[in-house]
């Protein structure tokens, strides 16, 4: 009985080639059930990851024809590069890869300080905090090469408004490296590493302190860094009367700039330090 | 054959009949049912509402595993999740039985032969079926995207936070009847509260841009081809936005060519202007070729065109891309652009320079492995104007960058991402390489997360790493929340170490087709110097 049973149902069986073809579809070989569903032949379902371009975001609920047209044809070649199907708005710039930035479930940039690092200037300080208009003021083309990674480049306008100020950078000598002194978060606060072989500022009792803490002008100076201004004044903070009463036991003591700088000048590389009893 | 052969096939077959028969009663009264093909993510089974299953079941494997239902017939059902064919699940209890309704008896032959007649005379309005010239359903319909969306940017030690409020709106290809379409592309915008100092439009904390507002007729089927309005020309490459319009002859098969001219809008604010204005001719061809021939698909674009604007001044331009699918395995696109000033008219031109030569490409050698790189190089054709007034030359620049992605399972993708970019004018450049490993499905189909780490050298050397993670409703809501630490050398007077948090919460309304989206974002940075 089995015998039989088995020879009816190898007879009874279609061949594979007698495969019920639907009108349209390409001739070949196809598991209907891939992409239809028993309940009918729509709405159709097919894993598109098979093929290479794994549907995400809005492209899931993308009709089969807005990418593949009017044809049946599946198999026919459908470019994948993002600009094939997305009209381009950046005018070039950036080709056809549209996921680098934009968020394929709405479209919405992703573009950040992160993405930015793979750039020529990453973003640091306020620059990591600030729109994107403020550097790309293009927003016809919305085009963002902005090729120049130095500060100046950008900058020029903060440079020349210290004209007329304290710390006038042209006439004071300032070069127009602006990371060489500031921090990228806001301008105020600035460091001058050079400060250091005159007068020691990145540590010991003076760090931080600001230019115009000890300075009486900045825009006297020969050349930043040599040594030789002659505005500190470091009366300002060490009154005489109690300098005069610490350094009784000091030969050759005066109560002057010049001679407090002969004897402090807190440089470590120098080896002095700075006598006991001297305070900020 | 000998006897001892058949007898051992017969009882074999015997057997295999047997046991069929045996499963097949197990399942009608164990009601266990199985998985009868599997693709990587849907499993198709041999059970359906009639063996009582339902939309959004779980099931379970009795190996491992389980998944959940997606459609059910009578007989059948797809259900989502990873098994294998074969799989077995215990099928819910049955429903009860529905009391059988018994029809009323059929009407007599001569009731059905007079309400036939009474059918037969009545008038109706015929009905007429037109398939829309151009595309099937997506094109008749097009789509509406509008979305609001809140931003704050911040970081610790800085003089304040930007806050900025704005609403978007596109519409594509929206059928205005007659075959004629809408195109809109706009965004308000509304500072309420900016910090000094400002570069961008200082005066005007409120903001209107409109990069688009045009009707279009471009038949799929050949003929006339135009658009009116402020047009972002079709596929002209590197085309300005213009308010004019374009005009075009399109073969069957989408190639097309015309020409397109009007005024150029301000670069900045997007206002109309009658000082600036462009005109030229463009062609798109675009071919489809055997699906098993080398090059499947191929598209070149061309333009010359006669540009004047507010950043670049008076030039004649001509740009070309060509984009390529080579075999199933290869995407490749080349542009390049060509430019030469025009100060004194067309009958002047001097300075001919290559404002840009791009190149991409995707390559996936095996389905599991992507490779993606692209090299540019800008001719320093794009200046920024920095401030009101002033104009900043952009300078001539190189970059390129080469990604792998390997999708190790359903589950994990390892990338390295890899690329350098050079000012030329100051020779500075930077390069980068770093790993990141994505757990794409660690909550299911609600999610995953990603960690990355990147090394980079050049005149700001530095390293970042970034902790990310993505959750989402399907359909209706994503929150994708990061973490990141950067630290860079060379760029102040001590090292930067920073820590960054940006969130973005995202909430989707479907109606009917169109989509809308609510954005948050903000954006607060720690800075430890």
């Amino acid at each position: 009985m089995s015998l039989l049973l088995v020879a009816l149902a190898l007879v009874a069986a279609p061949p594979p080639s007698s495969r019920m073809q639907p009108p349209g579809h390409i001739a070949v070989e196809t598991r209907c059930e891939a992409c239809h569903s028993p309940a009918g032949w729509t709405p159709v379902s097919f894993d598109h990851s098979r093929t290479g371009f794994p549907l995400e975001g809005r492209h899931v609920s993308a009709s089969c024809r807005a990418c593949h047209g009017s044809s049946t044809d599946f198999r026919a070649p459908v470019p994948t590069s993002c600009g094939a199907c997305h009209q381009d708005v950046h005018t070039g710039e950036f080709g056809n890869r549209c996921a680098s930035c934009h968020d394929p479930s709405s479209w919405a940039t992703q573009f950040g300080p992160d993405a930015h690092r793979f750039t020529n200037f990453p973003l640091t300080g306020r620059h990591a905090a600030i729109p994107c208009e403020e550097c790309h003021q293009n927003q016809r083309d919305r085009r963002f090469t902005r090729a120049a990674a130095d500060c100046y480049t950008c900058h020029q306008a903060d440079y020349a408004r210290t004209a007329g100020t304290s710390i006038d950078h042209a006439r004071a000598g300032f070069g127009t490296d602006c990371k060489s002194c500031h921090f990228p978060t806001r301008f105020k606060g600035a460091r001058f590493a050079g400060h250091d072989a005159c007068f020691q500022l990145s540590a010991g009792p003076h760090a931080g302190i600001s230019c115009l803490d000890c300075h009486t002008t900045l825009t006297s100076f020969a050349a930043p860094g040599t040594c030789t201004t002659g505005t500190a004044d470091c009366m300002r903070c060490h009154a005489c009367a109690h300098e005069t009463k610490t350094h009784a036991a000091v030969g050759g003591f005066q109560c002057s700039n010049r001679k407090c700088y002969e004897c402090h000048t807190f440089t470590a590389g120098t080896g002095l330090r700075p006598p006991a009893g001297v305070r900020r | 054959m000998s006897t001892a052969a058949r007898i051992a096939g017969a009882l074999l077959a015997a057997g295999l009949v047997a046991g069929a028969g045996a499963r097949g009663e197990a399942r009608s009264q164990g009601r266990v049912g199985s998985v009868l093909y599997a693709t990587t993510t849907r499993l198709y089974l041999d059970a359906g509402s009639r063996e009582g299953l339902a939309p959004g079941q779980v099931l379970r494997f009795q190996r491992a595993g389980s998944c959940r239902v997606e459609q059910v017939s009578e007989t059948r059902a797809t259900c989502l999740g990873s098994g294998r064919v074969g799989d077995t699940f215990q099928l819910p209890e049955p429903a009860p039985p529905r009391p059988i309704l018994r029809p009323p008896p059929p009407a007599s032959p001569g009731v059905l032969e007079q309400r036939r007649n009474v059918l037969a005379s009545a008038p109706y309005p015929p009905v007429d079926y037109h398939e829309a010239a151009g595309g099937g359903v997506e094109a008749r319909r097009g789509s509406i995207d509008a979305g609001v969306r809140h931003t704050t940017w911040w970081v610790s030690g800085g003089p304040g936070a930007w806050n900025q409020e704005r609403a978007d709106a596109g519409i594509r290809g929206a059928p205005l009847g007659g075959g004629f379409t809408l195109d809109l592309d706009l965004s308000a915008r509304r500072w309420s509260r900016r910090s000094d100092p400002i570069s961008f439009r200082p005066d005007d904390p409120t903001q209107l841009y409109v990069w688009e507002a045009s009707i279009s007729r471009r038949s799929g089927d050949g003929g006339p081809a135009f658009s009116v309005g402020r047009v972002r020309p079709y596929r002209v490459p590197g085309q300005v936005i213009l308010d004019g319009a374009q005009a075009g002859w399109r073969l069957d098969g989408g190639s097309e060519a015309g020409v397109f001219g009007g005024a150029v809008p301000n670069s900045v604010t997007l206002a109309p202007s009658l000082d600036h204005g462009t005109f030229g001719a463009y062609w798109i061809g675009q071919r489809v070729f055997e699906p098993d021939s080398t090059i499947r698909f191929l598209r070149h674009e061309t333009r010359i065109a006669f540009v004047n604007t507010d950043d670049l001044g008076k030039r004649l331009e001509g740009e070309a891309l060509v984009e390529a699918r080579i075999t199933r395995r290869l995407d490749a696109a080349l542009n390049v652009r060509v430019g030469a000033s025009a100060a004194h008219g067309l009958g002047s031109l001097d300075t001919i320079r290559l404002d840009a030569v791009r190149v991409d490409a995707t390559a996936r050698p095996i389905d599991s492995l992507s490779l993606s790189g692209s090299y540019r190089h800008e001719g320093g054709s794009v200046p920024e104007l920095d401030g009101p007034g002033r104009l900043l030359l952009g300078g001539e620049a190189r970059h390129a960058d080469l990604s792998a992605a390997w999708e190790a399972t359903e589950t994990v993708r390892i990338s390295i991402l890899s690329g350098f970019s050079t000012d030329l004018v100051t020779q500075k450049t930077r390069r980068w390489i770093g790993p990141e490993v994505a757990l794409t499905r660690l909550f299911g189909d609600r999610g995953g997360v990603s960690l990355g780490y990147d090394q980079e050298d050049g005149w700001a050397p530095g390293r970042s790493a970034w902790l990310q993670v993505l959750a989402r409703s399907q359909g209706v809501l994503q929150v994708l929340a990061r973490l990141s630490w950067f630290r860079t050398s060379q760029i102040a007077p001590a090292d930067l170490d920073e820590l960054g948090v940006s969130t973005s919460i995202q909430a989707y309304g479907s109606p009917s087709r169109s989509h809308t989206h609510f954005t948050f974002r903000q954006l607060p940075e720690f800075l430890s110097p």
